[in-house]
């Protein structure tokens, strides 16, 4: 027999009261996971949504001149390059302190061609980070594999009659059409997606680019950072954010976020509140046993460990049966506050921090009960005499 | 050399503004294997005079030595240390806990103890078989008789091997058949050597003892030997 059968066997003998502390921990534990899971799935499902928004900023030469316009955005350089953007300013992107966080980078080139006689926008484009870019993109046909293939907006198609595999002239040199993009609502539709060295060659522009859309995977740090990080890299550049809705549903989420803590917080105080008195009252109830304990030899430590060891046992038991329920309840939950996939998978980080935060709890509102306890006058507790 | 040294013992309780002198200048000596019986009225001092025997209790002034210790010298914790090897506590409302089966009961004073899990079950056995309780080592305290519970609490005192055993009325709430059975108990027990300091306000109990020492209003009103019995 050792102190700690003691405990067990002491617990198991006050099992009403031992559960109303259970209880009271295993509550506060479920709750504060609930609301982290909750808080983990919506910034998860903002992060899976984030690569379907596109690209969040746009980085264009600096200049004064009025210009085109491409996406609602203004786009300086394409008629008069002041100081145009060069392809070696891409790889420079990648090189950002947070560049990790960079997703996609997306040259262009724009040009107004000569496309079977009528004047069409020509986007001179590395395809495949197009794609990936673009992820709403329905294409008929296939997407561009050679230098002399073109992939089309379905305006261009309907208003300069052309249908696959047809071959066009853009500025009097032949391209096959290979894809026709589906009716996307944006101005891609009056657009033709050449490659975009084919591009630089057709319209004798070096190695020059017009624009460069970047997204970046950042959905908890704060864009603008990225934006002056970007702009210190491209100095001759005007990098700008492009507002996005998931701005307003990031926002609700930090809300949320704040929420919890203010619940979790007030919580953890209602539970150790409860494990405070649920344990001073056992020690006022097992004062007499205390007595025993010190008369058979027992020291102070030895009496603060066995009530320790008790709130050790409740608490590590509640911790761990809070993180189930917690993620459990949070199936549901999930689900009512409209978030897409609701993740209900066990979290290690989670479990350790419940458990973590139910011991503290446990321990450190019984630190007091036990001091106490070690410290009673065993000749008044064996009053009894 | 006395086994027990008191000395100039004194100990005073307050409560509510007033000061109750407990024990008054109590001096003793008890010698290794005497068992002793200290009786006197109701409030003379014999509970206060024995848990500070035990080390229990803080006197005012005086000294206790115990095997040339002296015990009120020592820490808290060192004084813990101490009961643990020197005094066996006996209760007179037994003390079992009610959530320990008996064998567990007897091995409390063991739990805190370095022996390993099977010396310490054949220790507090061996004291069972010695209190003749072996067959009921799987009760609980409360499926027990009054005069069960008190050998129960016998072996536990016994369990460590400790020089003194410190009985406080251990007959007070038995009848008298089952009193007589243990006190013949503790009569065996000082046959084989123990040194026991008994508190009692028994007659009954006195023939078992080999001296009296009675306690009136903290003082000691007599002390003598025994006429053998
Ligand atoms: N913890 C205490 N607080 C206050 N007074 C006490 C306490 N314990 C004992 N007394 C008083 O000290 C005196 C001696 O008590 P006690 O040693 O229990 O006597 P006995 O065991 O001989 O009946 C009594 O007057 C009692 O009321
Ligand atoms: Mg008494």
């Amino acid at each position: 027999m050792k102190l700690y059968h003691i405990s067990l066997n002491s617990l198991l003998r006050r099992k009403a009261r031992m559960f109303f502390l259970l209880a009271g921990l295993l509550i506060a534990v479920s709750t504060v996971v609930l609301l982290m899971s909750i808080g983990q799935t919506m910034n998860e499902d903002i992060a899976n949504k984030l690569d379907e928004y596109g690209a969040n900023i746009l980085i264009v030469p600096r200049s004064d001149e009025l210009s085109l316009s491409y996406g609602g955005m203004s786009v300086s350089g394409v008629s008069f390059d002041v100081n145009p953007l060069q392809q070696s300013d891409v790889a420079k992107i990648r090189q950002i302190k947070n560049k990790d966080n960079i997703k996609i980078v997306s040259p262009k080139l724009l040009n107004v061609a000569d496309v079977q006689q009528k004047k069409v926008m020509v986007v001179g484009v590395h395809f495949d980070e197009e794609i990936t870019l673009k992820k709403w993109w329905t294409i008929i046909g296939e997407v561009p594999r050679e230098e002399d293939e073109v992939l089309i907006g379905v305006d261009v198609k309907r208003k300069l009659q052309l249908g696959l595999g047809q071959v066009i002239l853009i500025n009097d040199q032949p391209f096959k059409v290979s894809g026709i993009l589906n009716e996307s609502g944006s101005q891609d539709d009056q657009l033709v997606f050449i490659d975009l060295e084919r591009a630089q060659k057709l319209f004798n522009k070096g190695s020059e680019i017009s624009l460069i859309e970047v997204a970046a995977l950042c959905y908890d740090c704060p864009i603008e950072e990225i934006v002056a990080q970007t702009s210190d890299k491209l100095p001759g550049a005007r990098v700008t954010a492009i507002q996005q809705t998931i701005k307003s549903k990031m926002k609700s989420i930090h809300q949320f976020e704040q929420f919890s803590l203010g619940i979790s917080v007030v919580i953890l105080f209602v539970a150790i509140l409860i494990v405070f008195t649920t344990m001073s009252a056992s020690v006022n109830e097992r004062k007499k046993e205390i007595g025993i304990f010190r008369a058979m030899g027992y020291r102070q430590s030895h009496i603060m460990r066995i009530i320790l060891q008790e709130a050790f046992l409740l608490s590590t038991l509640a911790g761990l049966a809070g993180y189930f329920l917690g993620l459990l309840v949070s199936g549901y939950a999930g689900s009512l506050i409209g978030a897409d996939k609701v993740n209900v998978h066990v979290d290690f980080t989670i479990m350790a921090l419940s458990l973590a935060i139910s011991i503290v709890i446990g321990l450190g509102a019984s630190l007091y009960p036990a001091i106490k306890a070690a410290r009673l006058d065993p000749t008044v507790s064996l009053q009894s005499l | 050399m006395s086994l027990i040294q008191i000395m100039n013992l004194v100990k005073n309780y307050h409560s509510g503004g007033e000061t109750v002198r407990a024990v008054d200048g109590v001096s003793l000596g008890i010698d290794i294997g005497e068992f002793v019986a200290i009786t006197g009225t109701s409030g003379s001092g014999k509970s206060t005079l024995l848990t500070m025997l035990g080390g229990l209790n803080e006197p005012a002034s005086g000294s206790i030595m115990v095997d040339g210790i002296d015990i009120y010298s020592l820490s808290v914790e060192q004084r813990a240390d101490f009961r643990k090897e020197y005094i066996g506590f006996v209760f007179q409302a037994f003390h079992l806990l009610p959530y320990l089966n008996v064998l567990e009961n007897v091995m409390i004073p063991l739990a805190i103890s370095t022996l390993g899990a099977g010396e310490k079950k054949e220790k507090a056995q061996s004291l069972l078989d010695k209190v003749g309780l072996s067959n009921k080592a799987l009760r609980l305290p409360n499926e027990l008789s009054g005069g069960e519970q008190e050998r129960v609490a016998i072996a536990r005192a016994l369990v460590n091997d400790p020089p003194i055993i410190l009985a406080d009325e251990p007959t007070g709430n038995l009848d008298s058949a089952t009193s007589r059975v243990v006190m013949e108990l503790f009569t065996r027990l000082n046959n084989e050597g123990q040194t026991v300091v008994m508190v009692t306000h028994d007659e009954q109990n006195l023939q078992y003892a080999s001296r009296h020492v009675n306690l009136k209003d903290g003082r000691v009103f007599s002390s003598h030997e025994a006429v053998a019995g």
